[in-house]
């Protein structure tokens, strides 16, 4: 592969394919989420860090988050092509956490993702939404 | 009680001191909100109605475009934040009709609200809020007597 396809794979595809399952999808204040992160190679890759991330935003036309929180799963790993590692863990909701909410013009929303850290773009799952009750 | 004193309480509305007490000020949002209009008198009142009102109000961060000219003639336009309220829902119930009160009395009536069916709970954010809240008055001559807006709190149950 030459420096200009390397370049334009780098660009436009990702070297890992990242997806994120989990449940319960609607979790009570103080309850626990159970999360599977698979990771595929899609070439071989050096991996910085994979981490899950969580928020609450509130969302009006001016978005704020009033809870983040990134879990490292591992960091600094090497997959081969085609190489697929998968993690099993858990997430406590806080107990004194904000509670989902829709209104008419404005909602308060938890979102989870799983991401990794690698050279040139960061693949992720994409922001997955669930509710606390 | 002085003409003047009459005078102020006519364009003040503070013929009487009216409050609103909840029964509770944490509902499910499948139960009434029961509350106690309470008034006590500082002149003598001819009511002719007591009324409560009841709204679900949100308040939420909106962006609000203005365009204005400068001193050459030239339109800008710029955007800035502003809050919006906008009710959700309203009612207004009345509680006696024709009733009287001496100066010291008081009385206190008793009025429920149910919610509508997609009820919204209360929600106190940082750029949004929801609100419940109830405020009752005493329709007189003058300005109406009436209580602060109250809020009662509510919740919403979830089904697993």
């Amino acid at each position: 592969m030459g420096l200009f396809d390397k370049i334009k794979k780098f660009i436009n595809e990702y070297c890992v394919t990242v997806l994120l399952e989990f449940a319960p999808r609607k979790v009570r204040r103080g309850g626990e989420i159970v999360v599977q992160v698979t990771v595929k190679a899609n070439e071989d890759v050096v991996i910085k860090k994979i981490f899950l991330s969580l928020k609450a935003t509130e969302e009006t036309k001016k978005n704020v988050n009033l809870y983040e929180k990134d879990i490292e799963l591992e960091t600094n790993i090497e997959l081969k092509k085609d190489e697929t590692k998968t993690y099993n863990t858990s997430l406590q909701i806080p107990s004194d956490a904000i509670q989902s909410w829709q209104g008419k013009h404005s909602a308060m929303n938890w979102y989870l993702l799983a991401k990794t850290e690698t050279p040139g773009v960061s693949p992720d799952s994409g922001w997955e939404k669930f509710d606390v009750v | 009680m002085g003409f003047l004193k009459k005078i102020k309480n006519y364009i003040t509305g503070g013929a009487a001191k009216v409050d609103v007490v909840f029964e509770n000020n944490k509902v499910q949002s499948t139960s009434p909100v029961r509350c106690f209009v309470t008034a006590e008198a500082s002149q003598n009142c001819n009511i002719s109605k007591v009324y409560v009102e009841f709204k679900g109000e949100e308040m939420y961060l909106a962006t609000e475009e203005t365009t204005d000219s400068d001193s050459d003639g030239n339109m800008i336009s710029s955007t800035s934040d502003r809050k919006s309220y906008e009710p959700v829902h309203y009612e207004k119930k009345i509680a006696a009709k024709k009733t009287h009160l001496k100066v010291g009395e008081s009385e206190k009536w008793l009025v429920s609200f149910n919610f509508p069916e997609e009820v919204i709970p209360t929600y106190h954010g940082k750029n949004a809020h929801f609100k419940w809240l109830v405020r009752a008055g005493l329709d007189m001559a003058g300005i109406d007597p009436k209580s602060k807006w109250t809020e009662v709190i509510v919740e919403k149950e979830f089904i697993f």
